[in-house]
């Protein structure tokens, strides 16, 4: 079972889509600069120093701004070298705080992008380029021949801007629609996203009629006809799939429950711009419950819980002994019930951490649930947690 | 065991009236208050308390024109009684996200009537009442001159994302909203979303940064002077971060989260400090909501990626350990040794996987009333003491 890799190691491509704007292309966000008769806007950075100079060498004229369509790392660690003499760089006021927040969970961040892009967990001493001027709200940039209509909001993130030229009738949208695939709101191991202020902000992206949209970064460019309907699928499905997780709160339907019935509508499951290939419907679902909805889920037993650990050692003494949760367990597995067979394992693996037999079983659930799953963030985390109890079984005959 | 009872601080008390400072006024209710402004051309409000008929209280007392009603923030204790003050068609000035916050309560009003009659121990209404939304919003600064006075206005986030607080220079008085209240600052609501502990901290940085000689904050139904104002911001400064920074490094170290909540105190010196007594909100609380602001839902633990519903879990734990009986001696076991919180996680299994079982739930109510005994903050208190009459309802309707 090999993990999916969008990182590291890949070369950048160019293309000049449109008169005056030029994108670069990766795996994981792009970024675009536009001429202007006055010198060079940048929006977004790419990922890497490496990446970024390589765009750096196509661009000929000043670089007078920069802009961050957000502050996760795939569009800004390319910055520095982007910066000529004076280069302005422009973001939301929350951006700072995000960078700064990253330097805080440096630990935290370095294991769970470890977990969720299959890369080795390293804590790097990040160097950020903190934007030189923040604002809320809207700001206009005039340019050369060309006006910059910047608009903060808040949609995958707290510090969203989007931009856009009125003479190129061109929108550029940072993350807010990432290639063809389901939008990225929800994350398992990232706090809160936005997705009413998201659709939102696709709504008045949409009002501009704009003839070009720019996304995943900019590495992505959609025209005419195909810059509505992606914009239309997308903005379709975040409504739904919200107002479906509104209802269920309302009900009162356990967040255990929600995630299996929140669906995507039957006549955009095939649609070709929302494939689940990064995100998913229940990710979403955990994460528009988490902005609304508080930790407590009205089960008195959930609202100060014991190390949950202690619960499972008393759960594990009440079955009485191990064989008959591997049978259980092993029953399940044989009726295609991977998933709940790995739920109750984690009681004998909670209570009892050392036992190498539960981790071989788990092993094989893994490799189970991992074998039909093509989201990338599921998928890298089983593949993740394979190749962690694999090298605890084997540092167990090492000894 | 002696009754329990709930804290009540919802209802139809009387609002009580000071006039602490010249041109300022306060209404006072046990939830929050309001203050308002007199200047040489018209009176500023802040703040309308809970309920129209409160504010028909106030009104009668505030003598010539309301030019500007101000939102510390869109909770109902300030913004419900807001209709009584309309008479002049005053401007309402609230933070850009303050509507949504009324959009989201409409959306949400059966979650939110559920929730508010466990949190305030009182019968479950639907909210139908109109909110009386803002006539002009901002991000960021604003300021007002009116007559004699200057109101310096600053959005944040801190409780909410849609806090706002106010500066009076020549007052030298900062009305401040929730951002104090008695005891503990709210960070942290089992029932509400994400509260913002860092932006809070720096929040009331900047309001003590202006020295103020009085600060008006609960609403504005609390008043401190002097130097007991600027002891106070310390507190309650020094409280959120400390906290604020103990979650951070256990989200680092990779602490759980059912963990982390019991690791996380106050700092000695503080403990007995009875400006953030738990008396509200309590550490517990913070700790989770902290974490729910960094962390994502996905607890590192594979079982908890794509969770089956609870209750097939549950059932098949309950199947294993056999029959209902070693449930209940095991609970009351563990009640005996003082472990009630354990007690009522493991009695959960039977709750879930039987919830007919009256034997089940009659224990439940020992164990609730065991917790709610010595338990003075108003948040969890309350809640055990709905689930006490909840399950007394349900053994009533078996009879």
């Amino acid at each position: 079972m090999s993990g999916i890799q969008v990182i590291t190691g890949q070369k950048v491509q160019f293309k000049n889509p449109l008169k005056d704007v030029h994108t670069a292309i990766l795996p994981i966000a792009g970024c675009a600069w536009i001429d202007t008769t006055d010198g060079v806007v940048v929006i977004d950075t790419l990922i890497s120093c490496g990446a970024a100079k390589k765009a750096r060498e196509q661009i000929t004229d000043k670089i007078k701004y920069i802009i961050y369509t957000h502050g996760h790392m795939d569009h800004i660690m390319g910055a520095s070298e982007f910066m000529d003499d004076g280069t302005e760089v422009i973001a939301s006021k929350y951006l700072p705080d995000r960078l700064d927040r990253y330097k805080m969970l440096a630990p935290y961040r370095a294991h769970i992008s470890a977990v969720q892009f299959n890369i080795p967990e390293v804590v790097m001493p990040w160097k950020f380029v903190y934007p030189t001027k923040t604002f809320l709200g809207d700001m206009t940039i005039k340019l050369g021949d060309k006006t910059f209509e910047l608009h903060t909001s808040r949609a995958e993130t707290d510090d969203v801007c989007w931009v856009y030229v009125p003479e190129l009738k061109a929108a550029f949208i940072g993350d807010l629609i990432i290639g063809r695939n389901f939008p990225n709101i929800g994350n398992p191991w990232k706090p809160t996203r936005f997705a009413l202020d998201w659709a939102k902000t696709l709504e008045n992206v949409r009002a501009l009629k704009p003839e070009y949209i720019f996304c995943s970064g900019a590495g992505t460019m959609y025209k005419g006809e195909d810059a509505r309907e992606a914009l239309d699928a997308n903005i379709e499905v975040i409504r739904n799939l919200h107002d479906q997780v509104v209802n269920y709160i309302n009900e009162g339907i356990h967040i255990t429950e929600m995630i299996h019935k929140v669906k995507i509508p039957d006549h955009l499951k095939n649609n070709p711009y929302l494939a689940p290939a990064y995100s998913r419907p229940e990710f979403f679902t955990f994460n528009v419950y988490r902005w609304y909805h508080g930790y407590f889920d009205n089960n008195p037993a959930h609202l100060l819980p014991r190390p949950e650990k202690e619960v499972m050692g008393e759960l594990l003494n009440l079955i009485g002994n191990s064989e008959k949760i591997f049978k259980r367990a092993q029953d399940l597995l044989d009726q295609n019930k991977a998933q709940l067979a790995l739920e109750l394992l984690d009681v004998l693996i909670q209570a009892d951490p050392e036992n190498v037999e539960a981790r071989k079983l788990r092993i094989k659930l893994l490799k189970t649930l991992a074998a039909e799953d093509y989201c990338l963030m599921s998928r890298n985390a089983w593949a993740y947690y394979i190749n962690k109890d694999k090298k605890f079984v084997r540092s167990k005959k090492d000894k | 065991m002696s009754e329990i009872k709930g804290t009540r601080i919802l209802g139809a008390p009387k609002a009580s009236f000071t006039n602490p400072i010249k041109d300022v006024h306060t209404a006072r209710l046990p939830i929050a208050g309001c203050g308002w402004v007199e200047t040489t051309e018209g009176v500023v409000l802040i703040d309308t308390l809970l309920s129209v008929d409160a504010g028909k209280q106030v009104f009668k007392r505030i003598n010539g024109t309301i030019k500007y009603i101000i939102y510390t923030h869109g909770h109902g204790d300030h913004v419900g009684g807001a209709a009584a003050f309309l008479r002049d068609n005053p401007e309402i000035i609230a933070s850009k996200y303050l509507p949504d916050r009324f959009d989201k309560y409409k959306m949400l009003a059966p979650h939110r009537s559920h929730i508010t009659a466990v949190q305030f121990n009182m019968p479950e209404t639907l909210r139908t009442s109109d909110y009386v939304y803002p006539t002009k919003t901002f991000l960021g600064d604003m300021t007002l001159k009116i007559g004699d006075k200057t109101f310096e206005l600053h959005a944040v986030r801190a409780e909410t994302d849609d806090a706002v607080w106010v500066y009076v220079p020549e007052l030298k008085t900062a009305f401040i909203g929730d951002l104090i209240i008695a005891g503990l600052p709210n960070i942290g609501n089992p029932w509400k979303p994400t509260r913002f502990a860092l932006d809070w901290a720096k929040a009331l940085e900047d309001v003590r940064a202006l020295n103020p000689e009085h600060l008006f904050c609960n609403g504005a139904g609390f008043y401190y002077k002097g130097s007991k104002a600027l002891k106070i911001l310390n507190y309650n400064i020094e409280a959120i971060h400390s906290l604020h920074d103990q979650v951070v490094d256990h989200i680092n170290k990779g602490t759980h989260i059912t963990e982390m909540i019991h690791e996380v105190k106050l700092p000695d010196h503080l403990k007995n400090n009875p400006y953030v007594k738990p008396l509200y909100s309590r550490t517990e609380f913070f700790v989770f909501n902290v974490y729910r602001w960094y962390h994502g839902y996905f607890d590192d633990n594979p079982a908890h990626l794509l969770p089956r519903p609870e209750k097939e879990v549950m059932q098949e734990l309950y199947k294993l350990i056999g029959d209902s009986e070693k449930i209940l001696k095991r609970v009351k076991d563990l009640f005996d040794q003082d472990q009630a919180q354990l007690a009522i996680e493991v009695l959960d299994i039977l709750i879930q996987a039987a919830p007919e079982n009256i034997e089940a739930r009659k224990l439940r109510i020992d164990l609730l009333k065991n917790l709610a005994a010595e338990d003075y903050c108003l948040m969890s208190r309350n809640a055990w003491v709905y689930f006490i009459d909840k399950d007394k309802e349900f053994i009533n309707s078996q009879k």
